[in-house]
């Protein structure tokens, strides 16, 4: 410690009275059935890790169903069609209901408490999140049950879930369920990435922030960036299916593969946005373990950045065996292989902070132990799969299938379970039983293993993944006889763990626990407002740095130790350094979110059974509860400062770049671009593969002249938009007639571009050239709706004086949206003219 | 059928690409084993004694950094060179054979040598031992993939596209290979049987295919003939030299010289034939061919005793 | 001093963002060659595949490294304050990674000699 004058303090004590009560009392959760209208993150936090563990329990009995079907050779227990529904759940269950809602669960439960934030800074969207994924993801469960479970797989390759091969609706619930995955991944993204840039405490600049913190903002951008291909992918096919626009029908110019590329493109930073939370709690748990600090902090801040960026080039690893050139696997190789070297460091970062401490034999050690046997042996096989001509042989076996639960389970499951431990004390106060949990992790570790190992080589004597039978000619039996055992011991361990969470976890309110003597400000003592005052951070393990810290805390003597604004709010920073920049004014409880929760599934899932008076009510509900939400958000700003402590005054409102609103919408954007960019790339696609010229005869380059026209038309629309802005002081009148004449153009660009579409001759169900230009044509149709509505309500806001030129940003996030949509507009019409670039 | 260690990776034909994965298979197998037990024995070091301070740069750099740039680079460079060997690639000179995958069987077509004419089999490739030969690989519905671990990597087959695959096989024998790509409900039993053999007998075995079938006269057999139009399976198979010439089902001009049935369910003797033909959807649900449950016992074994007399 | 929040995010991640580009130009140009049939071609010597990888590798190399070294020589002017360290350590540390991740990059296209 280097002897500096110790500053004082940001706030002195005594508090004067009744600052903690009103803090309670703003705070105050809704009592009993009410607290489904919950919407601050210890809440939803608590339902969403709850929901996604009950379906970590559902995909494991589909699993135990499985595993008793193949225990021997020619079983008859399930029949072909419904293993095919079983292991199509299972993969889907896991991957998209349990595990990245449960790694996007634990951080909205965790994260506002090691930022020493009250909350995340869109709960109600949290909630409304919840609530899609929860209703949607259990209706999408109930398939199974009525003999319509989807059964193409959990990669849903056409043409085999294109309506020739499978007619009826299995495919469709697939697509159905992972709608609402997106909708809630994508929420889910804006508020971890928005929360830790934005709401840390004052003073944790980016080199003081948790592991945990920074593996939840690297996961956040990857689902921004990961997403959209599936979305457009799950999109592209739904086209297909409903409207018979060809894009993965060979026959008409589509091509399955393209499919394949977007579905990786997808999958493989899915498996990394699943597996850097899991490797951000291993950080946070090994050094309390140890009791010592991280060794090489930023190699391992370096490592997780550096997975989330390769894990974007890995994609075509998954696709070695499809004729590809061997060089063009090969690149996916190497880049494979620089994707092992981020996760040796994190081990060997992990192993050198458990040899500079005096480990605790507690049950959290138990599960890390068991992690870094597992995964390790998962990575290094994940090596052997990223070797091209290994691949050739190991692919679709049951080799990959050992694998990738190795990676799943262990580089998961069990940080998830330590994890469960570890914090259960952060709810309930008390330590779960480490009689109980002992005997979960041996039971965990040894069925795992079981069950899992002898896949590898089950695999390796031939037998293929996806089979529902096998015959006993081929010498499977005793690796799959063992390795059903093996996953009824792995069961009993779960169920373990769960008897010991329902005995011992009781949520508490007010808690004030450190058992483990942690470092890191989630165990603060902590209430439904989680920290009493907002803590001023100059170290990055701030609880053993300071060991008053907790005290000063709670006594009030940091930052914001009361109501400032007078409802619930929390201090947003600046993204690098956290300085402190203004004050965020949340909502409380509503029954809005879990209102157009439900609409929104029952939108869906009605379109879904094409039920479709149900299916707009669903929708009606959904909208009219989101206007109604929106409608109270964008509070006026009361144009006073308030002393937050040290001397520093915040303002309650911000507009423009530095707010919060604007930093959501930068990311809802970044998204659908992203999408946009997918299109494009499968436009450029079925360029590529098209055998003669591009576009094929009959079909045309879209006339340049009507081509032109329409993208002047929309530089106008936001040329309107511009002055509207301008106009937003001055005069009220100006700034409508320029918004309502801009909507008026923005709609004829629209009508513009699809004339200019309709000169290529081109239909949407005829050939994949058609389809592709009538879906962009279709997003951006989407982007215009969604910017006639944003400008129609910031019309409303005006005329009920609820929009003015300070309190504006409504408009503001109209005007991103807005802009966006010409320019995504200027630039699909740009590319149909590409081919003349080519002739 | 015995079929054990007929489709193992582990268990790779001598002189075939196979064999050479098996080798770099068993370098990673080893080097992947000794990095686990060292990882392991740290982790368990580390945890059990007393602590000591742990250098960053040594434990972190030397161990997570430099290490695997080291060992990773080797394996790069030496899988590279694995993965060059010429599986994958055709050339002009080699027997084409075409294999296309179908839900959920093989058609298997031959060029004959020194004419245009081609046959069409099923369910088996027969090629001779000591010659590179170059399988085009395509489907007619869904995704499939070939795949003969003894042989070779695996190779999907996709819509729209064709892909190839050379297979050297330097010993006479029989392995097994099965549909690697998910590709629907009978996806389990999509299996087919590479025969190799000497390059005369393999002459002699395509001469023999591509020979129409020869009309039945003992009168046993005539009536398994005629209980095979009765029955209206010409509206799926074919049987060269008969008015059977439908293509939706395998082709059954030599279906009794095959070594299974029901693309690699069954070994292939009169009473499997019997037993496949009127219970096909109890040996394999789903399958596009129906039970066959029309015929009395008499017909049932007249039909099977004709088609297993196609040799 | 106040930080920019999108220059600061890519000088950190810069190295790695070019190792992105090159990737994605390498990949992408190879499988077009291959399926508009023009891998045959040759330029300076090499097949164009391999020539074009290894110019395009070459620039991501110089790039990278260019960012390694402006980072490095901020560290050593031993400017104490932070994040200010942390950024230009990760700056160097990414670029260092995306140095080997861009050579690794390139081995397929000089050790394969059929590139379709």
């Amino acid at each position: 410690m280097s002897p500096v004058e110790p500053r004082p303090l940001p706030n002195k004590l005594p508090r004067p009275p009744g600052e903690l009560e009103a803090l309670e009392q703003r705070w105050q959760p809704p009592r009993g059935w009410r607290i489904l209208s919950a919407v601050n993150n210890t809440y939803v936090g608590l339902f969403y890790i709850s929901a996604a563990l009950l379906f970590l329990i559902l995909g494991g009995v589909l699993a135990l169903i499985m595993r008793t079907q193949l225990a021997v050779p020619e079983n008859t227990l399930v029949d072909h069609d419904l293993y095919n529904q079983l292991f199509t759940m299972h993969g889907s269950v896991m991957m998209f209901l349990f595990a990245v809602p449960i790694v996007e669960a634990i951080g909205i439960l965790l994260l506002p408490a090691m930022l020493g934030a009250r909350d995340l800074p869109f709960p109600r969207l949290s909630a409304y999140a919840f609530w899609a994924y929860f209703v949607g993801g259990m209706v999408f469960f109930m398939t199974i049950f009525f003999d319509v479970a989807p059964d193409g797989g959990w990669f849903m390759y056409p043409p085999l879930t294109s309506s020739e091969y499978s007619p009826g609706l299995r495919s469709d619930f697939w697509l159905l369920g992972i709608g609402f995955i997106e909708i809630s991944a994508i929420a889910g993204a804006i508020e971890i990435v928005v929360g830790i840039l934005r709401t840390r405490p004052p003073g944790m600049t980016l080199d003081k922030m948790p592991v945990y913190v920074w593996a939840m903002l690297i996961v956040g951008a990857m689902i921004i960036f990961a997403f959209p291909p599936v979305i457009l992918a799950t999109a592209l096919l739904e086209l297909e299916r409903a409207f018979d626009w060809p894009f993965f029908i060979a026959e008409r110019g589509g091509d399955p593969v393209l499919w394949q590329h977007l579905f990786w493109l997808f999958g493989h930073p899915d498996v990394y946005i699943i597996f850097l939370p899991a490797a951000g709690v291993v950080s946070m748990i090994v050094p309390t373990m140890a009791r010592a600090k991280l060794v090489g902090y930023r190699w391992v801040v370096l490592a997780l950045a550096a997975t989330g960026i390769i894990s974007f080039a890995l994609w075509v690893h998954h696709m070695f065996a499809i004729g590809m050139p061997h060089m063009t696997a090969s690149f996916f190789s190497a880049a494979s292989m620089a994707v092992a070297i981020p996760a040796g460091i994190q081990v060997f970062s992990w192993i050198a902070t458990l040899r500079s401490g005096r480990v605790q034999n507690v049950v959290p050690t138990w599960f890390l132990v068991g992690f870094f046997a597992i995964f390790v042996l998962g990575g290094l096989t994940g090596v052997m799969l990223a070797v091209v001509p290994f691949d050739w042989q190991a692919h679709d076996t049951y080799f990959v299938v050992a694998h990738l639960h190795y990676v799943l389970i262990g580089g998961l499951v069990f940080p998830v379970v330590a994890a469960i431990y570890y914090w259960a004390p952060m709810i309930g106060g008390e330590r779960l039983s480490e009689r109980i949990g002992k005997w979960a992790a041996a039971l965990m570790f040894v069925g795992f293993n079981l069950a899992f190992f002898p896949l590898h080589i089950a695999g390796l004597l031939g037998m293929p993944r996806r089979v529902w039978t096998y015959s006993a000619s081929l010498d499977w039996d005793i690796w799959n006889l063992l390795s059903t055992a093996g996953a009824f011991v792995l069961a009993v361990g779960f169920a373990v763990v769960f008897l010991d969470v329902l005995l011992h976890l009781r949520v508490k309110g007010k808690i004030n626990a450190n058992p483990w003597n942690a470092s890191t400000l989630e165990w603060l003592p902590l209430d439904n407002y989680a920290a009493r005052s907002i803590p001023r951070i100059t170290s990055r393990d701030p609880l053993w740095d300071n060991p008053r810290l907790r005290e000063e805390v709670d006594s009030g003597q940091h930052y914001l130790p009361g109501l400032a604004t007078g409802e619930r709010e929390t201090i947003v920073t600046s993204p690098i350094d956290a300085q402190p920049q203004y004050l965020l004014r949340l909502p409380g409880p509503s029954w809005l979110p879990l209102l157009a929760g439900l609409g929104t599934a029952a939108f869906f899932l009605f379109l879904t059974v094409k039920m479709l008076i149900p299916s707009a009510i669903g929708g009606a509900v959904a909208l009219l509860s989101f206007f109604k939400w929106l409608w109270q958000s964008d509070p006026a700003p009361s144009g006073r400062p308030h002393d937050i402590g040290d001397g520093i005054k915040l303002p309650d409102y911000m507009s423009g770049p530095r707010s919060h609103a604007w930093w959501a919408t930068t990311v809802v954007l970044l998204v659908d671009g992203t999408v946009f960019a997918c299109l494009v790339f499968s436009y450029c696609y079925f360029w590529t593969v098209s055998p003669g010229n591009w576009p094929l005869a009959p079909f045309e380059i879209p006339a340049l002249g009507a081509t032109l026209i329409s993208c002047a038309a929309w530089a106008a629309a936001s040329g309107l938009l511009w002055l509207a802005n301008r106009s937003l002081r001055a005069s009220r009148l100006a700034f409508h007639s320029a918004l309502l004449a801009g909507m008026v153009l923005l709609s004829g660009s629209f009508a513009l571009t699809w004339e200019a579409l309709a000169t290529s001759e081109a239909a949407p169900d005829i050939h994949a050239y058609g389809a592709v230009l009538y879906a962009m044509l279709a997003w951006q149709g989407v982007h215009v709706l969604t910017s006639l509505l944003m400008a129609g309500y910031t019309l409303a806001r005006s005329w009920a004086g609820l929009l003015d030129h300070a309190r504006r940003s409504t408009f503001d996030n109209t005007r991103l949206v807005w802009h966006y949509t010409v320019a995504q507009g200027i630039l699909a019409l740009l590319v149909t003219q590409l081919p003349r670039l080519a002739a | 059928m015995d079929d054990s260690r007929l489709q193992s990776v582990l268990h790779p034909a001598p002189g075939s690409g196979s064999a050479l994965l098996d080798q770099l298979g068993t370098v990673m197998y080893v080097g992947a084993a000794l990095i686990f037990l060292v990882v392991i024995a740290l982790v368990i070091h580390a945890v059990l004694t007393s602590p000591k301070p742990a250098d960053a740069r040594k434990w972190v750099i030397g161990g997570g950094l430099v290490f695997p740039v080291i060992a990773l680079s080797a394996l790069l460079v030496y899988s590279i060179s694995v993965g060059n060997a010429p599986e994958r690639r055709g050339s002009d000179h080699t027997l084409r054979i075409r294999v296309t995958g179908k839900q959920w069987w093989w058609e298997v077509s031959y060029e004959l040598p020194g004419s245009a004419r081609s046959i069409v089999l099923a369910n088996e490739v027969h090629v001779p031992i000591g010659r590179p030969v170059h399988l085009e690989l395509a489907t007619d519905d869904v995704i499939h993939s070939f795949w003969v671990p003894a042989l070779a990597g695996k190779v999907d087959m996709i819509p729209g596209r064709t892909n190839h695959l050379v297979l050297t096989v330097a010993e006479p024998g029989i392995y097994r290979g099965q549909c690697a790509e998910y590709c629907g409900g009978q996806h389990a039993f999509m299996a087919l049987y590479v025969i190799a053999e000497s390059p005369d007998e393999f002459a002699r075995w395509l001469e023999r295919q591509s020979q129409p079938a020869s009309m039945p006269t003992e009168p046993f057999l005539r009536t398994g003939y005629e209980m095979f139009f009765a029955g209206g399976c010409h509206d799926c198979h074919a049987v060269r030299g008969t008015p059977a010439t439908a293509t939706l089902g395998p082709d059954l001009t030599h279906v009794g010289s095959r070594y299974s049935l029901g693309a690699g369910m069954l070994r292939n003797h009169i009473g499997t034939m019997a037993g496949w033909i009127a219970g096909t959807q109890d040996v394999k649900p789903g399958s596009f061919m129906p039970s066959m449950n029309v015929y009395t016992g008499q017909e049932l074994r007249a039909l099977s005793a004709w088609l297993e007399s196609l040799e | 001093m106040e930080y920019r929040f999108t220059s600061t995010t890519l000088l950190m991640m810069g190295g790695l963002l070019i190792w992105g580009a090159d990737f994605l130009i390498v990949y992408t140009f190879a499988a077009v060659a291959c399926a508009r049939q023009f891998a045959d071609l040759e330029l300076a010597g090499l097949g164009i595949i391999p020539a074009v990888t290894v110019a395009v590798s070459a620039l991501a190399l110089v790039a990278a490294a260019l960012i390694g070294r402006s980072a490095l020589r901020r560290l050593q002017a031993r400017n104490p304050e932070q994040p200010r360290r942390f950024i230009d350590f990760l700056a160097l540390a990414v670029s260092v990674l995306a140095i080997i991740a861009i050579a690794w990059n390139a081995l397929p296209a000089l050790l394969i000699e059929e590139a379709c």
